[in-house]
């Protein structure tokens, strides 16, 4: 059976795909691959409805623009999407812009939207779909109820739930906060442990060998190198933001604790990926969980990092052998 | 969609139960013979077609895989190639024989400021519609429909201006526990559910 290479082009070479400006022999392998690759067809699809979005919001301009009024408009199939898009686009969109105007918003004006059935109805859609994290005391819609009026004026009704929310998530920072700094000091002995044991191993081991392609977790790690640490939580429905690490200048390595929630294996390993491209920049050697089992340190070259999003995959190997994902952890890097 | 330029051996041969069950087997790598995998197939050969601008992209892809069902019968397997591979070889097939037969016009030309509607065949416009009254509250019970973190998952995904959704969506992966490429085929499996609230917005215009 032939084993044929997987492609990984970049966005902007699909994009060009769908708006038939690739040259036919850049296009043929995305042709085959959009029917043979589960993974490129799912691209594909992502980038499509994301093209159709932008359209949908305006912010098509100059060529991109007019390639896609007269390419991608020509074919009735695909023209069809622009409906279901405007609907689509429009009801993701009211969350944002419900959460944004709901202070200058009048019940008179909340109450001429809903004046119309079709309106009421989509606007419930809207509200409904508005993430937990935004609503947190639920409350139901009767006929006539929430519909036609703010966000805002209905989490009104609910001031004392607001109160005790506040109070919960002041008492959830406190002890947040307490353990994050015992994690941090934990993690300083760590990396202090690592740096000894890998300086006594590898005294001559330089900090610039520490390329993207070096398979060890802390192998150059050599006293002299400065690092940073962040610690990022298991991945869980509650969490909002993404972390932040700063990287000063002259940073050798930059060490990432990974939370490990309620995973027990013996050794993991980690990807750094690009989140826009989903490209893999740096993969870890084997990890072995931190002295209390809830955590795995990674450290990754402060090299490899730019000032963008990036994302952590962890993974073990499964009784079969194969990789098992555990999670991923996204953060922010800002190279200094 | 009409006007199919239809061509090449074989094209009214239909596959019965039995060979079509056998072509669910032989896509599965012989295990679990369900249709999910089908769908898909034939979901991705339509869209294979309608990106190169073929009139009729559905019966193109009903083509193919009707070829390859044959195929598949006449031979008793198709060894060496593995199913998907087989499948886009008889769609590039497919495809130059809807060429070959250009003078049945089996694709669409580019849109431009002489040929607006693209004359002849399916009404297109460079003003698209917004959805009707009737469809939108088809979209609005559609997304009703969804579960509360179905919900939050589409209006997430699909949410705010092109340079903000990188971040969040990477946080919403985050959040589920799910890698970019996870989260994104959730996402556009949701949005096909809505899409099929309004079938054919375009020709009623």
């Amino acid at each position: 059976m032939a084993v044929s290479v997987k492609l990984e082009p970049n966005d902007a070479v699909l994009l060009r795909y769908l708006l038939g400006t690739l040259p036919v022999d850049d296009a043929e392998p995305i042709e085959e691959a959009s029917i043979v690759d589960d993974d490129l067809s799912a691209r594909l699809n992502t980038i499509e409805r994301d093209l159709i979005d932008s359209y949908v919001r305006g912010e098509l301009e100059g060529p991109t623009l007019a390639k896609f009024q007269s390419w991608y408009l020509s074919s009735p199939l695909r023209a069809q999407k622009i409906a279901a898009a405007r609907e689509i686009v429009r009801i993701a969109d009211a969350v944002v812009d419900d959460a944004s105007t709901h202070d200058a918003k009048t019940d008179t004006e909340a109450e001429e939207d809903g004046k119309s059935e079709a309106n009421a109805a989509e606007l419930r859609s809207a509200a409904l779909a508005k993430p937990v994290a935004l609503i947190t005391p639920t409350f139901s819609y009767g006929a006539g109820s929430g519909a036609t009026q703010s966000i805002a004026w209905r989490l009104g009704k609910f001031s004392a739930w607001a109160t005790l929310g506040f109070t919960a998530a002041v008492l959830l920072l406190v002890v947040a906060v307490g353990f994050l700094t015992d994690k941090n000091k934990q993690l300083r002995q760590e990396v202090a442990q690592t740096k000894k044991q890998a300086g006594l191993s590898d005294q001559t081991a330089s900090a610039g060998k520490n390329a993207a392609t070096v398979g060890l977790a802390l192998a150059p790690a050599v006293d002299n190198v400065a690092t940073v640490t962040l610690f990022l939580p298991a991945p869980t429905r509650g969490a909002s933001s993404i972390p932040k690490v700063d990287v000063p200048t002259g940073t050798g390595l930059v060490v990432l604790s990974l939370g490990l929630g309620s995973t027990d294996a013996d050794n993991y390993r980690a990807e750094l990926m690009n989140s826009s491209t989903q490209k893999i920049i740096w993969k870890s050697g084997l990890l072995r969980p931190g002295s209390d089992g809830t955590y795995v340190s990674v450290a990754v070259p402060a090299n490899a990092l730019r000032s963008q999003v990036y994302l952590v995959e962890l993974t073990h190997d499964a009784a079969n052998g194969k990789p098992e994902l555990l999670g991923t952890y996204p953060f922010r890097a800002e190279v200094k | 969609m009409s006007g199919a330029a239809i061509v090449g051996p074989n094209q009214d041969w239909e596959p019965n139960k039995e060979s079509f069950q056998d072509f669910l087997n032989w896509l599965n790598g012989g295990g679990n013979s369900d249709s999910q995998r089908y769908l898909e197939l034939r979901q991705r050969l339509e869209l294979y077609f309608d990106r190169k601008n073929c009139v009729a992209p559905s019966q193109l892809a009903d083509q193919t895989l009707n070829r390859v069902i044959r195929k598949l019968k006449e031979n008793g397997d198709i060894n060496g190639v593995a199913p998907l591979q087989y499948c886009h070889s008889v769609a590039k097939d497919v495809f130059l024989e809807a060429l070959r037969a250009d003078n049945r016009s089996p694709f669409y030309p580019p849109v431009s400021t002489t040929n607006p509607k693209n004359v002849g065949r399916q009404p297109v416009t460079l003003q698209e519609p917004n959805a009707a009254p009737e469809q939108k509250k088809k979209i609005a019970a559609c997304v009703e429909s969804l579960s509360s973190s179905d919900r939050e998952v589409l209006v997430e995904y699909y949410r705010g201006p092109h340079r903000s959704r990188i971040e969040h969506r990477a946080a919403l992966a985050a959040r589920l526990g799910l890698t970019a490429n996870a989260l994104g085929s959730r996402a556009f499996g949701l949005r096909k559910r809505l899409e099929a609230c309004i079938p054919g917005g375009l020709e009623k215009e």
